[in-house]
């Protein structure tokens, strides 16, 4: 399989925030006098009010939703359902009762060519025979999920040049202290045409510098089509400790138990025409209703945060273990005709640091190991290096370059050992962002940015 | 508001065919090709704020262009048509109405222009027989209605308990995202949430 190389160049980005952006860390302009502007940079201000309810919040290089903020007619089954919401997400499944893998698109990509990721960690498998299978996003707890970051193209240095179409990072609760013993409960039910029931039930508490929460998921759905019914469970649970300097230690962990029947062809002319059943909708995509396809997994993953802030800069570490298999059953109640089986493991440190008070440095280093069943798939070591350079207050330049040496065990043809191919690249990233607030009042909370920048991955198709 | 322009330049994008000489010849009978130089261009908008105090939306468009430059004979005259295989232009839109202190109507639209897509179906799994057909899917409007009340802040040791009604595909739309499925009908939802 040859590896693809791209360029890409964004050509321009026209940024108008919206008046009730508001962001934790902002740089502040103060304007001293109509006639003589001067300049007081105040610096970092730190805003600890409540932020004002917004489920949105638009940047210039990001958009962010709040997902406990977020309102949408329905209930969310998973992170799916609010992302459908935004125009560079295109759902593609065959059912919105029944979310399986690799069902959205971002920017016109395919979910090799975006990056999902957890607290900056990618949320990756290897892929299944023939493709497919990387991202399942029913597997994320939709409990412990804080907000949602859409980063549109491929602009950022920290993460993996597979994120061409860009990033959706999944941001977990961060651990706070708690006034009391008394723990917070939350519970949703739902219940929805054609026996579709979503329930929610997560507890979160702590003691003294140690925190803990825990939550239950279950979906059930008779489904819309034929042989279409899912049925979900997902437990997650989460402990940490706030460290004296505020930084925190967080180990959470979650498994899900998932079965969903795969829809069935039932179209009144076509091949299976004698077992056309006219109470479900007419599909003509699907296999033979005979067969009665379903899929069944039991995923399970592990995952470690921590970040610590030093005097010389705030570190952060992340790691994960993730396990995952699926059975496909092809005629129901017979023993399974494939069964698939995933294992991933990944790390990552990373230290942001203010310098000179006009640059933000990000300095890391990313390493993941895929592997088929216990086969070595897919291993990537990754150094980074990104700053963003305030070079006057109206303009900023993010600059960042990425090493990425990659291996990829390729399945061989002739049904003999896998065979190793190495690659690397530098991956050079620039986006620059003017702020046009201060020109005129039509242009409040406008800038204007432009990136370019270099996307390359050798991850394709078919690496099993 | 937030709009983006981009344009990327990609060398080596491996595409899926359906050509059948191709995939008969090529190793393992890969369904993959490798295409030379491709071109994807795209337009994004954001527009989220208040039109007044009460009456809050979104607005949310995407535009995208896939072009291949490079032999268009078989395979790759095949493998080039699905590169542009998504719908090019999409909106999403949403209103929000606090019509009472306590009570939220919401209503969300979503727009799909049509699009081609190639289906491959193998059947049986793992035989490596394909079963391979275009299916066009027709432009759509999906509309999604609902009602929340918020009963009380609180009472009792029960917080924040909201209850919410809901229709989604108001209007009862036939359509199709993507896999030549029928996407769901009109469906009636409700949901209650409260914290302690």
């Amino acid at each position: 399989m040859k590896k693809f190389r791209m360029i890409t160049i964004l050509l321009g980005m026209l940024v108008f925030g919206i008046p009730q952006l508001c962001m934790g860390v902002e740089e502040i302009e103060k304007e001293a006098g109509k006639e003589e502007e001067k300049v007081l940079k105040v610096g970092e201000i730190q805003v600890t009010a409540p932020r004002e309810k917004e489920g949105i919040v638009v940047a210039p290089s990001f958009t962010t939703i709040y997902v406990e903020e977020y309102k949408m007619a329905g209930t969310p089954q998973t992170i799916l359902d609010i992302l459908k919401d935004r125009a560079i997400i295109d759902y593609r499944g065959s059912s919105d009762l029944v979310q399986t893998n690799d069902d959205i698109y971002m920017r016109g990509f395919d979910s090799r060519n975006f990056v999902t990721a957890m607290d900056g960690l990618s949320v990756e498998k290897v892929g299944g025979y023939k493709g497919g299978h990387f991202t399942d996003f029913s597997t994320i707890p939709f409990a412990q999920i804080e907000s949602i970051e859409i980063i549109p193209g491929p602009h950022s240095a920290l993460y993996s040049g597979r994120s061409i179409g860009g990033v959706l990072n999944v941001k977990t609760k961060t651990p706070k202290r708690y006034e009391t013993l008394k723990p917070d409960f939350k519970v949703m039910t739902s219940y929805r045409s054609y026996n579709t029931q979503a329930h929610r039930v997560n507890m979160d508490g702590g003691v003294d510098s140690f925190i803990y929460g825990f939550s239950y998921e279950k979906y059930h759905t008779d489904g819309y089509l034929r042989n279409n019914e899912a049925d979900t469970e997902t437990i997650s649970g989460r402990f940490g400790y706030i460290l004296p300097s505020d930084g925190y230690i967080s180990l959470s962990a979650s498994y899900q138990e998932a079965e969903r029947e795969s829809p069935v062809n039932n179209d009144p002319e076509g091949r299976y025409k004698d077992y056309y059943d006219s109470s479900y909708p007419d599909t003509v995509s699907g296999g033979s209703p005979l067969d009665s396809q379903r899929r069944e997994k039991r995923p399970y993953s592990y995952r470690l945060n921590v970040k610590q802030p030093t005097s010389v800069g705030e570190w952060t570490l992340g790691a994960y273990y993730s396990h995952s298999d699926q059975k496909y059953y092809f005629k129901q109640g017979e023993r399974e005709r494939y069964m698939t089986e995933w294992n991933s493991y990944g790390t990552n440190i990373q230290n942001e640091i203010q310098l000179f008070d006009d640059h933000l440095v990000t300095v890391g280093f990313d390493y993941q190991q895929l592997r088929m069943r216990w086969q070595k798939i897919d291993e990537s070591y990754a150094g980074f290096i990104q700053d963003r350079w305030t070079i006057i207050p109206r303009l900023t330049l993010t600059g960042g370059l990425r090493y990425e040496d990659i291996s990829i065990w390729w399945s061989d043809p002739d049904d003999g050992p896998h065979i190793k191919t190495d690659y690397n690249q530098v991956l050079p990233k620039s986006f620059l962002t003017y702020e046009l607030d201060d020109l005129s009042d039509v242009l409040r909370d406008t800038s204007v940015s432009a990136g370019v920048s270099r996307i390359w991955t050798p991850k394709s198709y078919c690496q099993v | 508001m937030k709009v983006n322009f981009s344009y990327y330049e990609m060398n080596d994008y491996v595409v899926s065919t359906s050509d059948r000489d191709y995939i008969k010849e090529s190793p393992w009978s890969r369904r993959r090709l490798n295409l030379e130089q491709v071109i994807k261009e795209g337009v994004e908008v954001e527009i989220n704020g208040h039109i007044f105090d009460p009456l809050s939306f979104y607005v949310s468009y995407s535009y995208t262009d896939w072009r291949y430059h490079g032999p268009h004979t078989a395979p790759y005259g095949d493998a080039v048509e699905r590169l542009d295989d998504r719908a090019k232009n999409r909106v999403n839109a949403g209103l929000r109405y606090k019509v009472f202190e306590n009570t939220l109507l919401l209503l969300d639209y979503k727009y799909q222009e049509k699009q081609i897509r190639l289906v491959c179906e193998e059947e049986p799994e793992g035989s490596d027989i394909w079963n391979c057909y275009d299916n066009p899917m027709a432009a759509y409007h999906v509309f999604d209605f609902a009602i929340e009340q918020t009963l009380f802040k609180k009472r009792g040791f029960i917080k924040d308990a909201v209850l919410k009604f809901y229709v989604n595909n108001l209007f009862d739309e036939d359509y199709e995202n993507s896999r030549g499925y029928p996407m769901t009908d009109r469906t009636y939802g409700t949901a209650l949430s409260f914290s302690f």
